[in-house]
């Protein structure tokens, strides 16, 4: 491999990063706040793909110009950020905040039933084969130094970075962010007042919205999109999720990026059909040597008491 | 003398649920005549099914460690007892010698796995386990020359244990009758749940229950952690690898390699949360729920409902196959929601929940 | 404490015993950047009971902590008997890190050289050309991949030429005698490409001189300097992987084991039992299962290897006396999380007992529970505490149980 493909790789894997840890941040957070894997998090993230599926093959057949398309294309993923994020507080409201004190495996298997249901949802609505997502710039192609570039990629781009940056301003600049990354030490007694329950409502909401935003940046990349997609794309974004440290946002995005370049390396080295296991056995690898993730903190064993 | 035998089976049975359950399931197929169609293979896949999540149950529910890759050590067993047996490769050893292999194997595979993953906080090594059974499938489809690919491995002799007494092939009654394959998982699910139990009573039982509740009071008390864990995970794997070689048995080839990916996993989970963690018989029975509504019932009423209305509606949205999904996702919502420890709890189990909630 | 101060208490001379049986060596242990303790020096003589005081809680728990391995010190040590409570590093460990590394080393060169197509290689051609499977055949096949050896294939009712891993068709024949003919004259012209001329017919012989007539070019200059290179890429390939795997699977399972060294079984299989301040029993096990599991693990950390059997009938009498002792024979069957908190003190007292430890360390046994409770738990451990077993524990206040001590250690002050 030459060093212009190997640079065309990790454009791929970066664009593909930046939306992977998007999602990945959905499940650190919600990991952050109630200790919970938010499993039904891809299928919510699959929904909001229909939709914008949805919405864009209502608004393209219009005569296409780039600029009305990417209009399109903001306006779908805005939507589709309301309503994952509006999803994800229903299913809090109505299937975890039961469960908040019963014994820890019950959350997680309602939280497999959810995905069940949303993925059948999934299957209903927009049918069992894979279906394309409008294509907006139809291919064009942009060529520096060597490597050409789709002007696909730097939508999505442009749609998934600006929400990252909303989210550091978020989490660092204001009294929410500094009281929702404190809200880590939310013991069960706690978890039932109403601030705190605020806090988690709006956290789940958060990290449906940027899993909303990034549905539709994967159905750009993908250009197709099918009902199993938030389980693979899960899988994945999980997977980022604890190689940077689950609970630690720097982390879901550090370790989107890292799994989005290798997978897009080991496409192009093993190709397609390899690189779901390569990124796991690096994963399992890798924990071995940091089980913490990147940016996750080691747990001193006595600490609990 | 017959009222005093069967006073005396009732005694044992208050107090041995499984004698009276396994009696009833070894007399059925004498009496029901459906048993020659296809509904004693659709109950002999749900046996084998019991069977990997009793493996399963040992692991998440006696030692408290969630695995989220148990249908892929079922793929494994099953493979290679393909492996050992077809008549494409070379190999082509006895049934029995062959179970013995594999399930070693699987054992092997198991412990390598589990020796590093134990050592990671129970969420990481749920995603280990859930990564290793996604790696599984994945070799499955891309090594095309060991396991088949796509199509999976076959077909597989039935088990004739090297059995030709005075003209009866056994192999060939396997194949012929769907009974003797129902009796053959019977036993070994009977002598599963036996081990089962006598593990749980045992020294290491008790390590597993005590490294579940307090990890930390365990280890000051010299139970190393990480090695009864691992012990668990391999035993959990031998079961499972047992389970796939019987189903591979039975069905006759591996099958797809999607078959043993997440959903299936998780659907074991599932079965065996909804139970009861660390019961047997909860095991028993929600397997039996989510696996016979799943493989027995939907079938049964789809054929019904399209018998009833195929004239009224055009749609499949009315068949209930194709809410088979959702439904499986209310009930684990639902069983959850009400009834958090399970439908058959143990009562070590119950206690705990008790003490957490304090 | 400030940092720097160093506080020297029981002082081994001062003591009946010559060797102390715990000395604690400039221990310091950081709660984030926090030192909650600092610089401790500490001897325990065999026999005694000592209380810790002072400072806070948290220090007196973690001192508890890193002497049984809960917790990492950041600097100093602790030693019971003279040695550390670390995991040494024996033969056992070596071969065991050295197996892995050899096993992933062998799993990495089975992906660099296709597990795959050797598979189809070895077993599935054996079968295509009716080789008998035996060890000689099997053998022989496995040398011919990794030389790169051509192969024959079928496909389609024709027999192929192939390359080792049946990923490139040389040619095609309708005749088997005549495709291995073909294929043995090539495999020939290959070898000698990749030996060099002059020990088998060089591709010139092939082509003919003058005098023969011209046979045909059985493959062209760039094929044959591919198929010649085969063998040394395929090597490569296997030994480099193997080296990487070899190299990784060492580090994995040497991290692996540096992490375990200092883990609490370790310190409880040298004989240290701690109790906590918040008991932690086994809730969901009667007092008698609780005490049973612990008094079989010591059984089986002294004597017995793992598939021997334990002594069943000797466990439980023992368990039954630890029970009597402990003042909870009446409940032996009652599950633990039904028991109050001073019971679960008793309880938790028992269970450290059951492994026969050197020295019991004991957390804030006066906490939460009423006064005279705490007499009555004074005279167990005062009983308990014989010439064998040391008592450690520690308390917020002065009370019957610091009375029964030999001597108080204070945390905050410095002093004896």
């Amino acid at each position: 491999m030459d060093v212009a493909s190997f640079l065309q790789q990790c454009g791929i894997g970066i664009t593909s990063g930046v939306f992977l840890g998007l999602m990945a941040v959905g499940y650190t957070l919600v990991y952050g706040t109630v200790g919970l894997i938010h499993f039904a998090h891809g299928d919510v993230v699959m929904l909001g793909g229909c939709l914008a599926l949805a919405i864009l093959s209502f608004l393209v057949p219009l005569p296409v110009v780039p600029l009305t398309g990417c209009l399109a294309v903001i306006l779908a993923a805005m939507c589709s950020g309301l309503f994952c994020g509006c999803l994800n507080v229903c299913i809090d409201r109505f299937v975890y905040r039961p469960l908040r004190d019963a014994p820890p495996l019950s959350p997680l298997v309602s939280a497999i039933g959810v995905s069940f249901v949303l993925m059948n949802v999934g299957l209903v609505w927009i049918g069992p084969t894979d279906r394309a997502f409008p294509k907006i710039f139809l291919d064009t192609t942009h060529s520096v130094g060597g490597i050409s570039i789709l002007m696909a990629d730097l939508l999505v781009l442009a749609i998934s970075v600006p929400p990252l940056l909303c989210l550091y301003v978020l989490l660092r600049q204001t009294r929410f962010g500094r009281s929702l990354r404190s809200i880590a030490a939310i013991t069960r007694a706690t978890a039932r007042s109403g601030e705190a329950g605020k806090l988690i409502g709006a956290t789940f909401f958060i990290s449906g919205f940027l899993g909303g935003v990034a549905s539709v940046a994967a159905g750009i990349h993908a250009t197709t999109i099918n009902y199993q997609m938030g389980h693979q794309m899960g899988l994945y974004a999980l997977t980022a999720a604890v190689l940077g440290g689950i609970g630690s946002v720097p982390g879901a995005i550090v370790g989107g990026l890292v799994v989005g370049l290798l997978r897009a390396i080991s496409v192009a080295v093993l190709g397609p059909r390899w690189a779901m296991a390569s990124v796991f056995l690096v994963l399992i690898v890798f924990l071995a040597f940091r089980p913490q993730g990147i940016y996750g903190k080691s747990k001193t064993r006595g600490g609990q008491h | 003398m017959y009222t005093g035998s069967l006073a005396c089976f009732l005694k044992c049975s208050k107090r041995n649920w499984e004698i009276p359950v396994f009696t009833v399931l070894a007399l059925a197929p004498l009496f029901g005549p459906a048993f020659a169609g296809g509904l004693g293979g659709q109950i002999t896949s749900v046996f084998i099914i019991c069977i990997a999540a009793l493996g399963l149950n040992v692991m998440v529910g006696f030692t408290g460690l969630l695995h989220l890759g148990i249908a892929s050590f079922f793929g494994l067993g099953g493979l290679f007892l393909a492996i050992l047996t077809v008549p494409m490769n070379p190999l082509e050893i006895g049934f029995l010698p062959a179970v013995l292999v594999s399930v070693g194997i699987t054992a092997a595979i198991g412990t390598l796995l589990g020796s590093p993953a134990l050592r990671l906080r129970g969420d990481y090594l749920a995603i280990v386990t859930l990564g290793f059974g996604e790696v599984v499938r994945v070799l499955f489809l891309n090594l095309e020359n060991v396991t088949g690919g796509t199509q999976g491995l076959g077909p597989v002799p039935p088990p004739g244990f090297g059995v030709f007494v005075t003209g009866i092939d056994l192999g060939r009654e396997f194949v012929v009758d769907s009974r003797w394959f129902y009796y053959l998982s019977l036993v070994i699910l009977f002598s599963v749940v036996l081990l089962v139990r006598i593990l749980e009573k045992s020294t290491l039982g008790r390590a597993w229950v005590a490294v579940r509740e307090e990890p930390l009071a365990a280890a000051t008390i010299g139970i190393s952690v990480a090695k009864v864990r691992l012990s668990a995970f391999t035993i959990a794997a031998a079961i499972a690898g047992l389970a796939g070689c019987l189903s591979v048995a039975s069905i006759g080839t591996t099958g797809d390699p999607n078959a043993f990916g997440f959903n299936r996993s998780v659907a074991i989970l599932c079965a065996v949360i909804i139970g009861g963690l660390g019961s047997i018989p909860g095991t028993l029975v929600g397997v039996t729920i989510l696996f016979g509504f799943d493989i027995v019932v939907i079938p049964w009423v789809d054929a019904w409902m399209q018998r009833l209305q195929s004239q009224v509606f055009e749609t499949n949205l009315f068949a209930l196959g194709s809410w088979r999904l959702a439904l499986v996702g209310i009930a684990l919502i639902v069983v959850m929601r009400f009834r958090p420890v399970g439908l058959v709890p143990s009562r070590r189990f119950a206690a705990e929940l008790q003490e957490s909630q304090q | 404490m400030t940092s720097g101060d160093v506080m020297k208490v029981g002082d081994a001379s001062v003591l009946s015993a010559d060797i102390p049986l715990l000395s604690i060596d400039r221990l310091t242990v950081q709660s984030g950047a926090l030192p909650v303790i600092d610089n401790l020096e500490l001897d325990v003589a065999a026999g005694s009971r000592v209380a810790v005081v002072g400072s806070g809680r948290g220090s007196r728990a973690a001192l508890l902590d890193a002497i049984c391995g809960l917790r990492s010190a950041t600097s100093g040590s602790v030693r019971l008997d003279g040695r550390r409570l670390k995991q040494a590093f024996s033969a056992k460990t070596f071969w065991g890190i050295l197996f892995t590394g050899v096993l992933v080393g062998l799993l990495c060169a089975a992906a660099a050289v296709d597990i795959d197509r050797l598979w189809l290689a070895v077993v599935k051609r054996g079968l295509v050309v009716e080789e008998p499977f035996t060890i000689t055949t099997f053998g022989k096949r496995l040398r011919s991949y990794f030389r790169a050896e051509l192969a024959i294939d079928r496909l389609a009712g024709n027999w192929r030429i192939v390359t080792a891993d049946g990923r490139e068709v040389l040619a095609v024949r309708r005749d088997l005698s005549e495709a291995r003919e073909l294929r043995n004259q090539m495999q020939a012209a290959v070898t000698a490409r990749r030996i060099g001329p002059g020990v088998i017919p060089d591709i010139t012989d092939l082509v003919g001189d003058a005098n023969e007539p011209q046979r045909e070019l059985l493959l062209d200059e760039s094929t044959l300097d591919r198929l010649a290179a085969g063998k040394r890429r395929i090597r490569f390939r296997g030994w480099s992987a193997f080296t990487f795997g070899l190299f990784l699977g060492i580090g994995m399972s040497w991290t692996i084991w540096q992490r375990g060294r200092r883990l609490p079984e370790v310190a409880a299989g040298a004989g240290v039992a701690r109790t906590f301040r918040v008991p932690r029993v086994f809730p969901a096990m009667t007092i008698f299962e609780n005490v049973l599991v612990a008094v079989e693990q010591g059984v089986r950390r002294k004597s017995l290897s793992w598939w021997q059997m334990i002594d069943k009938s000797y466990c439980v009498s023992r368990t039954e006396k630890l029970i009597q002792s402990a003042g909870l024979s009446d409940q032996s069957f009652t599950f633990a999380s039904d028991l109050s908190l001073y019971e679960r003190r008793c309880l938790e007292i028992a269970r450290g007992l059951a492994m026969d430890p050197r020295i019991l360390l004991v957390d804030e046994p006066a906490d939460g529970i009423a006064t005279h409770q705490q007499d009555m738990l004074a005279s167990l451990l005062k009983e308990v505490c014989g010439r064998d077993l040391t008592v450690v524990l520690t308390s917020a206040s002065e009370g019957s149980l610091t009375e029964i001590c030999d001597y108080t250690v204070n945390l905050s002050s410095h002093s004896v």
